[in-house]
């Protein structure tokens, strides 16, 4: 079936086309080019007026796994207050910060997403990651591996194990858990809070195995390069929170030695010391270094003021946020040989000096990284705020004016203590559409996603202009996945089944011998039993491979 | 002005959700307010049939047999009486006005209940008193008395009000108590007023074992306990294991374990 999508204002940045006025195709759920006169279509939608782009991308967004279910836990009042019955077509929920599966679905398309990526699974709760993920309809899915506190990366570290070595046990890795990428959460800091330790510097050696979080980060970033996994390492640096973090975060990128990074949650990785209350915002002089060199890329992780729940591999961070929590109740354990998971319900008060301080650092992050193709439009959901807020944090990248006023309400000392005020900058449609859509499908390595050219999945969103950019945002006119029509004026209208997204790296099975030794010994399964199979992953029907290119990315 | 009598019409269904139907709220046939029953929202008149009746003020419900959860939930005033048995979360969260259920509740009854009065003829489930899922606030206020017995948790992070149980209850009753009373007519499982804080847990048989973490403060006349029960003759509710008469009562306190100065007052015979 031939669908022709007529005369909307097309943006799509990955083909260069910031405001085009075209027609689009749709055949078999594919997007194709013009197929001459001769091809009549089935079905023509009018988009005289409207505005075009592609699906948008969630690149950092905690939606599905072990931590995910617990903060659902801690939030039974949210959910009872915000409980969704059942209509018909989508199923019954609740929650805004963590909410139920089903819904989580429901509210990405509504408001014109057609995938959002877990940045955290660990490797013991991936099967549970992906049982999760299946359930969550209407958009694609994804997870990233978490590896650099795991007993065996350590070990084979402290052994002195070389870099084809090291690769071949992270490419083990991806493949078992059928991940997207890799990433690292405070690489050797969760290991050592298991050995009671509370801080860990960079060149620190951890308290067990002696191996520093420098080795750690290096490795990891030298063994996805060496696998060809098109996403960088994903970085959740170190000092998560802590006011003078901005150094760990400096010391980071330069650890990566000119491989490429990226860094998740800059915001909350971007605080210096200056000031009376010895807390300040360093995002100019990290967007500085990052505007420098473009191994980096970076995911904002805004704040975004209200209730909200944190919920962390980083247990060194969430313990000491305990003492934050609000409602007064939190978890925080150790998970096998892994990692961890911290799990802290929170409320971002524009009216605390610290929170309003962390909004405009995240706003200056965007406005001060000139290039749109390396930030990423992120609340890392739920830790800054749930990402229904999207449209809001939008509203506020192209709007100076309402900029400005929302500034004006915060802690009378913040505008003092932040340039926010000065930065004229207003994101175009085209720099949105980068950030949210052909940027992270490209740094992902989707090379069917993100854009409108022929050959892409015809993941579609049709928007109506507005002034108000977060209305406009909130609610799409349309929004089709894989050529079906799936939501209209921000309804949905039809159920569809989204996919998983993976990357297959190749690597020497002769590791899995030293695995299946490790488990042998200290887990609770054997290795042949925690690989993941294929026919698990949505019924053996929805895997999407990417392709890895060792050596180029 | 009369008040409603809604009777069930479909008893096999799923569970009804009666958040939001209390007793005023009601407007002629009940046209407007819908529900939640298993998963789908209804008109509340497609689930019941609904008919003036009552004292004005007041809302009679007969189940047939129907599982109805959140009866009275949030109720500020008025009367709700049960012709039968309620689901889960009866009176919660509720204000003021009187509960009154002719057969048995399930758990969570009374749960962070404030203010009012909630009277059960038959047993109460787990949580009585305590706080809903996920939540650290139990009972703060109002006065429940169960006929019958109770399950696990009754009273847990209570911080005030009043429960009256007939019968026994079961494990950790009374456990993270912050402060209130809770009274027992039978028997107590295990674990009794752990962590208590502060608060008052009255037995008249001995936990056995005896709770650890209480250290014994002597027998003593307790002034309170004639007030306490002049208090509960008003409610007609004074549990029936207790003597009629005498203040005499060995009093335990703790749970030091947990730095708590809550008191477990263990009646003499009189």
């Amino acid at each position: 079936m031939l669908t022709k999508l007529s005369g909307g204002r097309v943006y799509d940045p990955a083909n260069g086309r910031d405001g085009v006025v075209m027609d689009l195709y749709v055949r078999d759920g594919r997007i194709v080019g013009d197929p001459g006169r001769g091809a009549a279509p089935d079905e023509t939608v009018d988009l005289a007026g409207k505005m075009v782009m592609a699906g948008a991308i969630d690149i950092h967004s905690h939606i599905a796994g072990g931590k995910v279910n617990i903060a659902r836990l801690l939030m039974a009042e949210e959910h009872r207050a915000t409980a969704v019955a059942a209509d018909g077509l989508c199923r019954c929920g609740g929650g805004v910060a963590s909410p139920s599966a089903h819904v989580t679905g429901c509210r990405y398309a509504r408001m014109g997403y057609t995938a959002a990526f877990e940045p955290a699974m660990l490797p013991s709760n991936a099967r549970h990651a992906h049982l999760e993920m299946a359930d969550i309809p209407l958009i694609d899915t994804g997870a990233y591996v978490v590896l650099g506190n795991d007993d065996l990366l350590l070990e084979m570290l402290a052994s002195g194990a070389g870099e084809e070595e090291i690769a071949d046990y992270v490419g083990w890795a991806v493949n078992a858990t059928r991940s997207l990428a890799v990433k690292a959460v405070n690489p050797g800091g969760i290991n050592a809070f298991k050995y009671n330790q509370r801080r860990l510097e960079v060149d620190e050696p951890g308290p067990f195995h002696a191996v520093t979080p420098r080795r750690v980060l290096t490795a990891l970033a030298a063994a996805v390069r060496r696998l060809g996994i098109p996403h960088p390492l994903h970085l959740h640096g170190f000092n998560l929170g802590v006011p003078g973090n901005v150094e760990s975060t400096l010391d980071s990128i330069g650890a990566a030695d000119g491989l490429r990074l990226h860094l998740a949650h800059v915001q909350f990785h971007s605080y210096g010391l200056e000031g009376d209350r010895r807390f300040s915002s360093a995002a100019a002089r990290l967007a500085e270094v990052v505007n420098a060199r473009p191994n980096i890329s970076v995911d904002v992780g805004q704040v975004m003021f209200g209730q909200t729940v944190t919920a962390s591999a980083d247990t060194m961070a969430q313990m000491s946020n305990t003492r934050l929590a609000h409602p007064k109740k939190w978890a925080v354990m150790d998970i096998e040989c892994d990692a961890g998971c911290g799990v802290v319900p929170f409320r971002y008060r524009d009216k605390a000096f610290v929170n309003a301080l962390q909004w405009a650092i995240g706003l200056e992050l965007f406005l001060l990284i000139g290039d749109p193709w390396r930030v990423f439009l992120t609340t890392d959901h739920p830790n800054g705020g749930p990402f229904t807020s999207y449209p809001e944090l939008i509203r506020l990248l192209m709007d100076r004016d309402y900029r400005l006023a929302k500034l004006a309400e915060l802690h009378p000392e913040v505008p003092k203590h932040t340039i926010l005020g000065s930065l004229r900058r207003e994101y175009s449609l085209g720099e949105i559409a980068t950030m949210t859509r052909a940027a992270p499908a490209r740094i992902l390595g989707l090379a069917d996603r993100g854009h409108l050219g022929p050959g892409a999945a015809a993941d579609i969103v049709v928007y109506t202009d507005d002034a108000d950019r977060r209305r406009m945002f909130e609610t799409p006119d349309l929004v089709f996945k894989d050529g079906r029509l799936i939501v209209r004026r921000g309804e949905v209208v039809a159920m569809a089944e989204g996919r998983t997204h993976v990357v297959e790296p190749a690597y020497d099975p002769a590791i899995e011998r030293r695995v299946a030794r490790h488990f042998e010994e200290r887990m609770g399964l054997k290795a042949v039993h925690f690989r993941i199979g294929e026919d698990e992953i949505r019924g053996g029907n929805g895997l999407v491979r990417h392709l890895c290119r060792p050596g180029v990315f | 002005m009369t008040g409603h009598i809604l009777t069930v019409r479909e008893p096999a269904g799923p569970p009804i959700d009666l958040t939001g139907v209390l007793p005023g709220r009601l407007a002629g046939d009940g046209a407007g307010v819908t529900v939640i029953c298993g998963r789908e929202r209804h008109p509340l008149d497609a689930l019941f049939d609904i008919r003036d009746g009552g004292p004005s003020g007041s809302l009679i419900l007969r189940p047939e047999g129907a599982v109805l959860d959140a009866v009275g939930a949030g109720m500020a005033e008025g009367e709700i009486l049960v012709e039968g048995d309620c689901g889960d979360q009866a009176g919660r969260a509720m204000r003021g006005g009187t509960l009154i259920v002719e057969g048995r509740c399930g758990a969570h009854a009374a749960a962070a209940m404030q203010g009012g009065r909630l009277m059960v003829a038959g047993d109460a489930g787990d949580f009585l008193g305590a706080p809903l899922p996920g939540g650290t606030k139990g009972m703060g206020g109002g006065t429940v008395t169960v006929g019958g017995s109770a399950g696990d948790r009754v009273g847990e992070r209570m911080r005030r009000g009043l429960v009256t149980i007939q019968g026994n209850v079961g494990a950790l009753c009374c456990a993270r108590m912050i402060a209130g009373t809770v009274v027992v007519g039978g028997g107590c499982g295990p674990e009794p007023a752990a962590a208590m804080r502060r608060g008052t847990f009255l037995l008249c048989r001995a936990p056995d074992p005896p709770p650890t973490g209480f250290v014994d403060g002597g027998e003593n006349d307790w002034l309170f306990l004639e007030l306490l029960r002049r208090e509960l003759r008003v409610h007609g509710s004074w549990p029936a294991g207790f003597p009629v008469a005498g203040t005499r009562a060995r009093r335990l306190i703790g749970d030091r374990s947990a730095g708590g100065r809550g008191e477990l007052l263990i009646l003499s015979e009189a």
